[in-house]
């Protein structure tokens, strides 16, 4: 019931427009289950992805329709139950030093100033090793990205909601990462603010040619920064349609073109949300 | 903001009210020993009045001294070896649920007998002198320090450890960089506790066998009948608990408050 829905018109068009160029992530039939009380609970299952290098996909969809459990699955921070991840070719099965994770809320240790907390991803065992003087200007740069010179020395309580996500994303890309996900990273703040980051995010990404996927609730952050929005149905989760966004960044002045491709994006959501509602009864197997 | 406010202002305003607490203690000590009202002699000798002098003597004097001294090494070293043995085991437990489980009725159990009844054992195990003081203080001492470690441990954000996973931080990394630092306040709760179970435990173990300390001091005075000396050894021991547990009070807050 779920095969026919998925359209495959619009990743075929991306295929003509995709150089030969290897993917940066490949992901094949990924399936994600949790063990739960009532028995397994499939968060996802039969992902197929492709992310090229310097891309920057946007995954929509539902709350609970396996965002963040896709999103940590291909950070390796837990395992897949099915299908493979492969990052330039080599195969994920645990955190891996050149990808980034920002997460909804900062994560920023209390105890560790601002400039603390961004060499502590900088100092770990499996980083090259950089002198003091390369230490520092790392962070400095890093800190300088983020617009937050002259708060190297404050705690993380003394940071607003904004500054601390900031420092989130320092430390993150301080270490340099190919790839970026971003699970939600702007949700928690106020609308002015996030604005701020979305645009500084657009920097960052124009500047370091890094390739993201970041989950989002919102359609037209997904719109502001995406090149491909990717919706996900829920129950289980699963890749439900995409579109590629063609207009040249930053787009901030193009809402009126973008308004279209918003709407379209809402039917299908609404669609979906209708859908699952529907498919829900069935989503705990009580299999095994 | 609470009690205080039924308090009359002007009161408020001039003292602080735990020394006011302190000073109704001492009234009621006065009250019920004084010379000026009783003649007893033995009584009189338990006063304030009589106290203090006897107290100004001991430091005048200096014979106070070392015994003091005394006390406060045998307490670092019980301390110390608590610290080294409880604080690597209570994160070892926090860090492993089987481990965890496998000891904890053998601990609950060890930790229900009275540190001091281990004293007969102690004695004929390790003989007379300091050794059986220092194993006392450090039984004593190390459960508070076990289970606020292995609490501080399985209390640490979960994010954090995510967050340390995402940047690839070895097992070793995770614990010292990530758990350490997070679990520090338990740590000096633990220590807390610990300082005073070995600071009231101290005066009983230097009842046995030794020949200096706190405790021995006591016992002396009380075999030369010199009770307003007996008198100021006890608000000593009273004052020194009090002033360490203050200065982990304060080390407690000064970490929670992020400086
Ligand atoms: N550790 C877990 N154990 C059991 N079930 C989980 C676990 N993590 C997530 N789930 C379940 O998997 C499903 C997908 O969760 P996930 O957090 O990935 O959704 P999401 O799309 O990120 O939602 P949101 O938009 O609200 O963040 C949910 O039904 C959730 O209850
Ligand atoms: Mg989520």
């Amino acid at each position: 019931m779920n095969q026919p829905l998925i359209t495959s018109a619009s990743s075929e068009r991306l295929a003509d427009l995709v150089p030969s160029a290897p993917p940066l992530l490949t992901i094949r039939q990924l399936q994600k289950r949790y063990k739960t009380r009532q028995g397994y609970l499939t968060a996802f299952d039969g992902i197929d992805l492709e992310v090229r290098r310097g891309e920057v996909v946007c995954l929509l969809g539902a709350s609970g329709c396996g965002k963040s459990s896709l999103l940590a699955t291909i950070a390796g921070l837990q395992g897949a139950d099915r299908g493979e991840i492969y990052l330039q070719g080599q195969p994920v099965r645990q955190s891996q030093p050149q990808v980034g994770v920002v997460f909804q809320d900062p994560c920023l240790l209390p105890w560790l100033t601002v400039a603390q907390n961004i060499a502590f991803g900088l100092k770990l065992k499996h980083m090259p090793i950089l002198t003091r003087s390369e230490l520092r200007s790392r962070i400095a740069e890093a800190v300088d990205q983020v617009g937050l010179r002259g708060f190297e020395r404050s705690y993380p309580h003394q940071l607003s909601g904004g500054m601390a996500q900031r420092v989130a994303l320092a430390r993150t890309l301080a270490r340099r990462p190919q790839l970026l996900l971003l699970d939600e990273p702007f949700s928690a703040l106020d609308a002015i603010t996030r604005l701020d980051m979305q645009n500084l995010l657009l920097q960052i990404i124009t500047q370091q040619q890094v390739t993201v996927v970041m989950v989002t609730h919102d359609i037209d952050e997904a719109l502001l920064l995406g090149d491909r929005v990717v919706l996900m149905a829920r129950h289980p989760g699963r890749i439900y349609r995409e579109w590629t966004i063609p207009q040249p960044k930053p787009r901030f002045q193009q809402a009126h073109l973008l308004s279209e491709l918003h709407f379209a994006i809402l039917e299908a959501l609404s669609t979906v949300m209708d859908l699952s509602n529907q498919a829900f009864p069935h989503s705990l197997e009580t299999t095994l | 903001m609470n009690p205080t406010s039924t308090l009359p202002t002007r009161l408020r305003l001039r003292l602080p009210l735990p020394f006011l607490g302190l000073v109704g203690g001492a009234f009621i000590w006065w009250l019920f020993t004084t010379p000026l009202w009783h003649s007893n002699p033995i009584v009189a000798d338990f006063s304030p009045e009589r106290t203090l002098a006897a107290l100004g003597q001991l430091f005048a004097s200096g014979t106070i001294i070392p015994h003091i001294q005394t006390s406060l090494r045998r307490m670092l070293i019980g301390l110390v070896a608590a610290i080294a043995i409880g604080v690597p085991l209570g994160i070892l437990l926090g860090l492993s649920r089987p481990l965890e489980q496998t000891t904890s009725a053998l601990f609950q159990l060890i930790r229900m007998i009275s540190p001091l009844s281990w004293m007969p054992l102690a004695v004929m195990v390790l003989g007379i002198g300091d050794l059986p003081v220092y194993f006392l203080l450090t039984i004593a001492a190390i459960w508070p320090l076990i289970l606020n470690a292995s609490a501080g441990v399985l209390s640490v954000n979960q994010r954090w450890l995510m967050l340390s996973r995402s940047l690839c931080a070895t097992h070793w990394e995770t614990v010292s960089q990530v758990i350490i630092p997070a679990i520090v306040p338990h740590l000096l709760t633990g220590m807390r506790l610990a300082i005073g179970i070995i600071w009231i435990i101290l005066v009983p173990a230097e009842m046995l066998g030794v020949s200096a300390g706190l405790g021995y001091y006591i016992l002396d005075t009380r075999d030369r009948l010199s009770y307003s000396e007996l008198m100021a050894v006890i608000l000593i021991i009273g004052i020194i608990g009090y002033g360490l547990d203050s200065v982990l009070r304060f080390a407690h807050q000064q970490w929670t408050h992020q400086r």
